[in-house]
């Protein structure tokens, strides 16, 4: 998929291993700065990184002209910039503060229920440090469906974890898409954590987003109706006043079951009230919305 | 394979069929059109991942098993016959 190959460009070693010296040279706050620089490349000479994010931008912003939208996309790299900066922070050792909010009715309902649970991100914030924030925090094994090339990155920032056993990947390149490693741990009522904002299937529905309709994916809810859990949006967004002062927020139960309508279309609405989660957290925090792709573009998924 | 065995087989591909269909809501397709060593997904009747969790939830209500930790799931998974093996081999 296209997408993918430009996030990896952004992503790969040689990039992660720069932050590194930088940030072990300047520290974080001056590193993130020096995001700023490093990120002009891409708005001058990636145009293909750029034509992949204004999709975003133009639903984000629609009142923006041109040269506003071009703007935008500017912060928007040196956002996503600072947040892998952040994750290579997070590997040093560097230390977070945190917050949380709704986090108490997520680990109420884990103590008392006996059911598993599906945790649905997004490629937002600092998404990847959510997987290390719920390790620390929930007491149950986590399973992260992830396609391979994720799963290095997300290892790799997880690799100084001392819980790091609780985490088990589900490669999602079987014959069967990794849904027979998702029951199995659904069954064992462990977490299983799956990115929810990006169709590379025919398994999505068509929901309102940023007002205007675009393709989101419903195996998170499809598999959680079948198993009978709940569902739990998690975002994780960077203070915009402070770099290492993360804002982990928990939305609320979604308890998704079949209807009546056809198969795709059964779990709209809950597929809905999830994009509204992330759209609320777009309005919020609209440059940490890492939307490197087109949700809105009615053959995206189909052509992959 | 015994006589016994192999009626034994029809039958649950017979039941097995009427399942599928109900449970996948495969509206499109009845009994008598399904063979019993049509491919299950890809070019054969076109079922995806999902619909094999469907399936995986279907064996657990109607025979007590859970085909979850088998190894060799794709073989299981090929046709309808081949699911019927793996519940007469393994329900409870």
């Amino acid at each position: 998929m296209e997408n993918s190959a430009l996030s990896e460009k952004r992503g790969n070693a040689f990039g992660i291993a720069f932050f590194r010296w930088v940030l072990r040279w300047f520290g974080i706050n001056r590193a993130c700065e020096f995001v700023w620089f490093i990120c002009l490349y891409y708005l001058l000479f990636d145009r293909q990184a750029v034509k992949s994010i204004m999709p975003y931008v133009e639903h984000r912003f629609p009142h923006a002209g041109r040269f506003k939208c071009q703007w935008h996309a500017y912060r928007m790299f040196v956002s996503n910039g600072q947040s892998m900066l952040i994750c290579a922070a997070n590997v040093a050792g560097y230390s977070f503060t945190k917050e949380f909010s709704q986090r108490k009715a997520i680990l109420d309902y884990l103590r008392n229920s006996t059911s598993g649970m599906v945790i649905i991100t997004s490629h937002f914030g600092n998404w990847q440090m959510a997987m290390k924030n719920m390790m620390d925090d929930l007491e149950r094994p986590i399973n992260f469906l992830m396609r391979p090339e994720h799963n290095k990155h997300v290892r790799e920032a997880l690799k100084h974890n001392p819980d790091a056993e609780k985490l088990h990947v589900i490669p999602i390149d079987d014959e069967f898409g990794g849904m027979f490693g998702v029951i199995e741990a659904l069954q064992r009522n462990e977490v299983v954590c799956i990115m929810g904002d990006r169709a590379v299937t025919d398994r999505h529905v068509d929901v309102d987003f940023l007002d205007a309709t675009a393709q989101f994916p419903f195996t998170a809810f499809f598999m959680a109706a079948q198993m009978k859990c709940p569902v739990v949006p998690v975002f994780v967004a960077r203070s915009p006043e402070k770099h290492n002062h993360l804002l982990i927020s928990f939305g609320e139960l979604i308890m998704p079951q079949k209807s009546a309508a056809d198969k795709k279309n059964r779990f709209k609405r809950f597929v809905q009230q999830y994009v509204d989660a992330l759209a609320a957290k777009a309005q919020q925090y609209p440059f940490q919305c890492y939307m490197f792709h087109d949700p809105w573009h009615k053959n995206d998924a189909d052509n992959n | 394979m015994s006589e016994d065995k192999h009626s034994e087989l029809d039958a649950l591909c017979q039941q097995l069929k009427v399942d599928l269909i109900e449970w996948l809501s495969l509206d499109d397709v009845t009994p008598e059109e399904l063979g019993d060593d049509d491919a299950l997904f890809g070019e054969g009747l076109g079922l995806d991942s999902l619909d094999a969790v469907e399936i995986v939830v279907m064996l657990q209500r109607q025979f007590g098993i859970s085909p979850t930790d088998m190894d060799n799931k794709k073989e299981v998974f090929t046709s309808v016959k081949t699911l019927a093996q793996y519940v007469i081999e393994n329900r409870k």
